[in-house]
């Protein structure tokens, strides 16, 4: 028994050490300036994280060639999709590795990461879709593609089609409230049927069952790939041939459009964030067997930390000249075409596509 | 400094969970991986009394312990009926029950987006806005449920109920009434772990359900085990041990776009040995 414990305090001693030397030479940046990113590399969320990091490391390549190597390092941690996990990474940025700013992905982390960064007095860029997730921090920067534009588009596409009531299905948290504010400006509240909380089965019919005796005329798809594809199918399966509102990531990817039939789904809208073909054929030539869908969260990353860099670098770090050159930012090169920051907002214009006749064409009113 | 502080005070509060479920697991056997729901109540307890009724944190821990010991009364009487393996699958039906209305009553929690902008306690004028004063606030809490856990393994309520963990048939032949004991120790662990709650939406200064899950509750069950069962020092060693580890991993330099995983897996790896080379955990006396 005395043995086995002394083989173990040891195998402790000797794990210590190897952490202390390789953290002594991993920790130590010689840059100017740093920026930590706290993203979910494990966990729930690990999907977007993936391509975010990919986003990052491709920022990282740019910005190198750009100022030069050594300028600016970007020093990623994983958040491991948890609020609390991310307090710690954010902790550890901003105490070891000196950040400069931190840039958090997903609601949750947005939100704890928030106070810790306002205490540090650093610059703080998230990506979520809640707006209250930062409330009297002027130091904050958000990046993250909001439904809202999308959602005033798609009621004024209803009503211009004569569609009078709508259902919105739901899966990412806190976006739906805000598309039906957004409706609102077309369609009147009662005619907007707001279905949270979705199955986690993949059985969508009594839901949509609901939808058909509320009479609803189309159907706005807030929801994840694989899911869409069930609940579609189900619709057609139950004789109901609404049309689906959605994103060409979200509920009409290429593959559903494919795999449902172009000439089942008439009538359906779906809008497109435009990345840069520069941007696809750098991220490609590094990722190539990277899917698609991979190219937004990854060109959002890279167009949010290039941004942030370059303004870090031209304000030597002062955090108001670092935020107030945000605000007079628009990148005419980036990752996401027509993405621009707006009131400490990064945006970017979108493209809409009708299906009709068998067809998918570029709309606008 | 800052990041130290923030791991002690994560130390404190993971001791005081891990505390709360060794009365319960060490000292009288009961296998429950239920804490993260207790945990979930105090948390969303004073979660909503600090950002709707703006109540003081220090009253909001004790309606969080009341809420909790009620749930853990319910719970506890449930579970009573099962034994063994029956009652941690029992005790993991809660947890599914509390994170699911933690989820899905959205008009009180706040659902998937949880509860932002939890304020730091304050006692009279004093604020515990800083990490340093919450430190010494979340020790001094983390003592005084130290000396509760203390004081019960040492009492004869201690000693019935570590005689219901080697036996509870003969302590019964004895005239002891064993629910009695039972029910007691799982409300006043569900009570204790309710503070932990607290402390832990009042230093975040956010909530979701996404933190009280299963995994949470087997968490803090690994801390007992891996620290220690039925020992006071256990919880503190376990808590210690696992929320230090994944951050020391945090320094080993490896290829930075496998770097989050490998370490989850040598995280994985190192719990595997743990537990290969010290069964009983680090200090305990008792294992199952």
């Amino acid at each position: 028994m005395r043995n086995k414990k002394i083989i173990l305090v040891g195998v402790l001693i000797v794990l210590v050490v190897i952490v202390l030397i390789t953290a002594k030479n991993n920790n130590q940046t010689n840059t100017s300036y740093n920026i930590g990113a706290v993203i979910p590399l494990t966990g729930t969320a690990a999907y977007w994280g993936e391509p975010v990091q990919r986003g990052i490391l491709l920022a990282q390549e740019t910005i190198d060639k750009k100022f030069g190597n050594g300028t600016l390092k970007i020093l990623i941690e994983d958040g491991k999709s948890d609020p609390k996990e991310s307090v710690s990474a954010a902790q550890k940025l901003l105490s070891i590795n000196k950040a400069d700013a931190i840039y958090v992905e997903l609601s949750g982390p947005s939100s704890s990461v928030a106070p810790v960064v306002k205490n540090a007095e650093k610059i703080y860029y998230y990506g979520a879709f809640n707006d209250k997730v930062v409330s009297n921090f002027d130091n904050a920067i958000k990046g993250f593609l909001s439904y809202t534009g999308p959602c005033e588009f798609f009621g004024k596409y209803l009503k211009s089609s004569g569609i009078s009531k709508v259902a919105i299905l739901n899966q990412f948290p806190d976006t739906a409230p805000s598309c039906a504010v957004a409706l609102e400006k077309y369609i009147p509240h009662e005619n907007i049927l707001l279905l949270e909380n979705l199955p986690k089965d993949n059985d969508f019919r009594s839901i949509l069952l609901q939808i058909k005796s509320f009479g609803a005329g189309a159907i706005i798809g807030m929801t994840y790939e694989g899911p869409s594809l069930a609940w579609i199918k189900q619709m057609k399966d139950l004789g109901m041939n609404l049309p689906v509102l959605s994103g060409h990531d979200d509920a009409l990817t290429q593959n559903i459009i494919d795999t449902i039939g172009i000439n089942n789904l008439e009538g359906s809208l779906y809008f497109d964030a435009r990345v840069n073909p520069d941007f696809v054929n750098f991220y490609k030539e590094k990722y190539p067997d990277s899917p698609s869908s991979d190219l937004i969260p990854a060109g959002y990353a890279y167009e949010g930390i290039v941004n942030l860099a370059e303004a870090i670098i031209s304000c030597k770090s002062n955090v108001s000249c670092t935020v107030k050159s945000f605000n007079n930012r628009t990148s005419d090169a980036g990752a996401i075409i027509g993405a621009g920051f707006k009131n400490r907002v990064l945006t970017s214009s979108l493209d809409y596509y009708l299906i009709k006749s068998g067809t998918t064409t570029l709309f606008n009113f | 400094m800052e990041y130290l502080i923030h791991l002690l005070i994560l130390i404190s509060i993971y001791a005081i969970l891990g505390l709360s479920l060794d009365l319960v697991v060490g000292l009288t056997g009961l296998l429950s991986v239920t804490q993260a729901a207790f945990y979930g109540i105090g948390a969303y307890t004073t979660a909503i009394l600090l950002t709707n009724l703006n109540i003081n944190f220090f009253l909001s821990i004790i309606f969080g312990m009341i809420i909790a010991g009620v749930s853990g009364l319910v719970i506890g009487l449930v579970l009573s009926k099962f034994k063994g393996d029956y009652y941690a699958l029992g005790s993991f039906g809660f947890n599914v029950i509390v994170y699911t209305i933690l989820l899905n009553w959205q008009s009180l929690t706040g659902g998937p987006l949880g509860i932002p902008g939890i304020s730091r306690p304050n006692l009279f004028t004093f604020s515990f806005s800083n990490n340093l004063s919450f430190l010494i606030l979340s020790i001094v809490i983390f003592l005084i449920i130290f000396g509760i856990y203390y004081f019960i393994s040492k009492s004869s309520f201690g000693r019935v109920l570590r005689a219901i963990r080697e036996d509870e048939e003969v302590i019964s032949v004895f005239g002891y009434h064993t629910l009695w004991f039972k029910m007691s120790i799982f409300v006043i662990g569900a009570m204790l772990a309710s503070v932990a709650g607290s402390l832990f939406a009042s230093y975040i200064t956010f909530v979701d359900p996404s933190s009280f899950t299963l995994t949470e509750s087997i968490f803090v069950l690994s801390i007992i085990i891996l620290g220690g069962l039925a020992n006071r020092r256990g919880a503190i060693i376990g808590a210690v041990c696992l929320v230090l580890l994944p951050e020391i991993l945090r320094f080993v330099g490896f290829p930075s776009e496998i770097a989050a995983q490998i370490r989850q897996a040598a995280y994985g790896l190192i719990l595997i040995l743990l537990m290969l080379y010290r069964p009983q955990g680090l200090v305990g006396e008792y294992k199952f």
